[in-house]
């Protein structure tokens, strides 16, 4: 359940400096920190609609195709497996860039953060054709004493056909 | 590049010497001719049967490269049709699935019934007889366990005889739990790798030996348990493996004791509902038949392959676009009377593993990609063949299944390659010069 939107400055700035933070562990390849950033009880979802008629994608339960639907223990492994040097996709590693912007930030009953953003990732490897994400995040934000942590991440990505061999960037 | 016909095919595929040209994987006029041979003739698969559970439900998959509509119309039966509407080819339906008893075309607005009818066509009288101008419907549909396929072939022998053996594995695989069958979780996810169909077909048919090389980060990370694939000689501690193929056809799968994707970090009830299903064929029955739950990894002839493992069930078709380009169709697939709890953890596995994001399937886009891009030049597509000979030297008896596993019921016959030779590769191949050399 949602309250009025929040405003306080200092606040909008903590979640900003949440986010400038983790674009740049992503964008250095520096998993094992970014996972640091993310709650023990973490959900994570990346997906994106399938296309149907307009009627049927105002409807709720319009079908979702998934990409990843993890907890914390399945992002670790994860990103234990890019750590290996028989990571065939890691090399040659990715450029990525990480471009957001906040639209909304709300308190939550449970003291979250609910935090939507428009995302935009680029994706560049070797002398592939490259990737371009974009989509909607919608995150919780938790005040821990380690400073905000994620909670639940819940990103629908516009594009309904990955190209270019394979979906290894996390959101 | 002359036309591929039968003279020139002994240059292209030697399987007595498990030799293979490198052109068949990048040549435009063989492609098309797989177009016309391999696509044109065989059975295809369009999609799970608990797609289109009601009349009236529809989504659109690939048949090759053409775009069709898979329906169940309002007198349940179901259908696939051409997506083109045959006043003016527009494509008729340009979303990927929903509920329809009709589809209208908006260029010039005709409408068609769920049966592919001509509804009305603005303009027309309604004396005409628009009974010619129906969609365009496949030659011949049919399901097995649960699976929807298709021919454009009306001379194609029925499904079940262009399976085989394959259709009794592909039953028993849908009713292993009850009688609820199949069903997909979530939409298919789809995405393109720069490779030609017959790679991961032919991977998925038996490749056991790009397994450590390939996946030994997946291993490393701890998802599944190593192979002992130290020697290529028969170890008599390794973990009792066999590979299914039948006569006449080129389709296979191979699964043993320890289940594809077995062992490792974070099994959930997935994997402990397949030990149950295990448990429960070794307690009703005096045989190995508890073997042959999950199947294993497969491909079904030509494109449809899958993963029936301990953690998840994925089937997935190599559309082709190019012959240097696909179109992945990946499905997760779980059974309709297994529990909530089971079916989320076998969708989130399958994930893990498999389809665009998967641990597994990353790897092997990035070796075919890579193949694809060393066989494309002028002089690396005239090189000197490539090597398909592993095991050939091997005297590769294969015994009846119903011997290996002790039902008399078993079609089949099982290699005692042990999933360390190219025998299924060398199948896969036999059958494409078949249909090609026709």
């Amino acid at each position: 359940m949602k309250h009025a939107q929040c405003t306080t400055e200092e606040m909008v700035a903590k979640v900003d400096a949440f986010y400038r933070r983790e674009a740049q562990l992503l964008q250095s390849g520096d998993f094992k920190t970014w996972l640091t950033l993310l709650s023990e009880d973490v959900r994570y979802k990346i997906y994106h609609s399938v296309f149907v008629s307009r009627d049927d994608s105002d409807d709720q339960d319009s079908p979702r195709s998934y990409y990843y639907d993890e907890d914390i223990a399945s992002l670790r492994l994860r990103i234990k497996k890019f750590g290996s040097t028989m990571a065939w996709t890691e090399s040659p590693k990715s450029r990525r860039r990480y471009f957001w912007q906040t639209l909304a930030i709300d308190s939550l009953d449970d003291g979250a953060l609910c935090v939507q953003s428009n995302i935009l990732v680029f994706q560049t490897r070797g002398d592939q054709q490259g990737n371009r994400f974009v989509g909607e995040r919608k995150d919780h934000l938790l005040e821990t004493d380690e400073g905000l942590k994620l909670l639940q991440r819940d990103v629908d990505l516009d594009k309904t056909l990955v190209t270019d061999r394979f979906l290894n960037t996390l959101f | 590049m002359e036309r591929f016909n039968m003279s020139n095919s002994a240059a292209l595929v030697d399987l007595e010497a498990g030799l293979m040209s490198r052109e068949i994987y990048v040549d435009q006029a063989i492609y098309e001719e797989e177009l016309e041979k391999i696509f044109g003739k065989c059975w295809l698969f369009l999609g799970l049967e608990s797609q289109v559970k009601g009349p009236t439900d529809f989504f659109l998959t690939f048949m090759g490269d053409d775009s069709v509509i898979v329906n169940r119309g309002a007198d349940g039966r179901i259908r696939a049709f051409l997506n083109s509407c045959r006043h003016r080819g527009m494509r008729l339906c340009r979303v990927e699935q929903g509920k329809s008893d009709n589809f209208q075309c908006p260029y010039h607005g005709w409408v068609y019934n769920s049966d592919g009818s001509v509804a009305s066509a603005p303009f027309y009288d309604t004396e005409d007889d628009m009974s010619d101008w129906g969609l365009t419907e496949v030659a011949q549909l049919d399901v097995c366990g649960g699976l929807i396929f298709a021919t454009w072939d009306p001379d194609a022998p029925p499904l079940r005889d262009y399976l085989g053996g394959m259709a009794y594995y592909l039953d028993f695989a849908e009713a292993r739990v009850g009688d609820g069958g199949l069903e997909v979780m979530g939409a298919p996810q789809r995405w393109t790798i720069d490779v030609n169909w017959k790679y991961p077909a032919e991977n998925f048919s038996g490749d056991g030996p790009h397994v450590p090389a390939t996946h030994a980060s997946a291993i490393e990370a701890g998802w599944r348990k190593p192979d002992s694939y130290k020697t290529k000689h028969r170890d008599a501690k390794r973990p009792r493996q066999h590979r299914i193929f039948f006569e006449g056809n080129a389709h296979t799968f191979g699964g043993g004791e320890d289940p594809a994707q077995s062992g490792g970090e974070l099994l959930g009830p997935y994997a402990h509902f397949i030990d149950d299903l295990r448990d429960g064929l070794k307690a009703d029955e005096e045989n190995d038949k508890w073997l042959l739950t999950p199947l294993g990894v497969g491909t079904v002839f030509p494109n449809l392959s899958f993963v029936d493992g301990a953690r998840f069930k994925t089937l997935r078709v190599w559309h082709p676009r190019g012959p240097n380009k696909i179109e992945v169709y990946s499905w997760c697939v779980v059974d309709h009377d297994a529990s909530d709890e089971v079916k989320e953890d076998g969708k989130r596995q399958c994930l893990m593993a498999f389809g665009a994001t998967g641990m597994f399937e990353i790897d092997d886009a990035e070796m075919w990609s890579e193949t694809s891009r060393g066989l494309s030049g002028f002089r690396s597509r005239r090189d000197r063949p490539l090597n398909y000979s592993l095991g050939l030297q091997e005297n590769l008896s294969p015994v009846s299944a119903a011997d290996y596993f002790g039902d008399e019921d078993l079609p089949g016959l099982v290699s005692s390659g042990g999933g360390i030779s190219d025998d299924a590769l060398h199948r896969f191949y036999s059958e494409w010069m078949k249909y090609m050399s026709i």
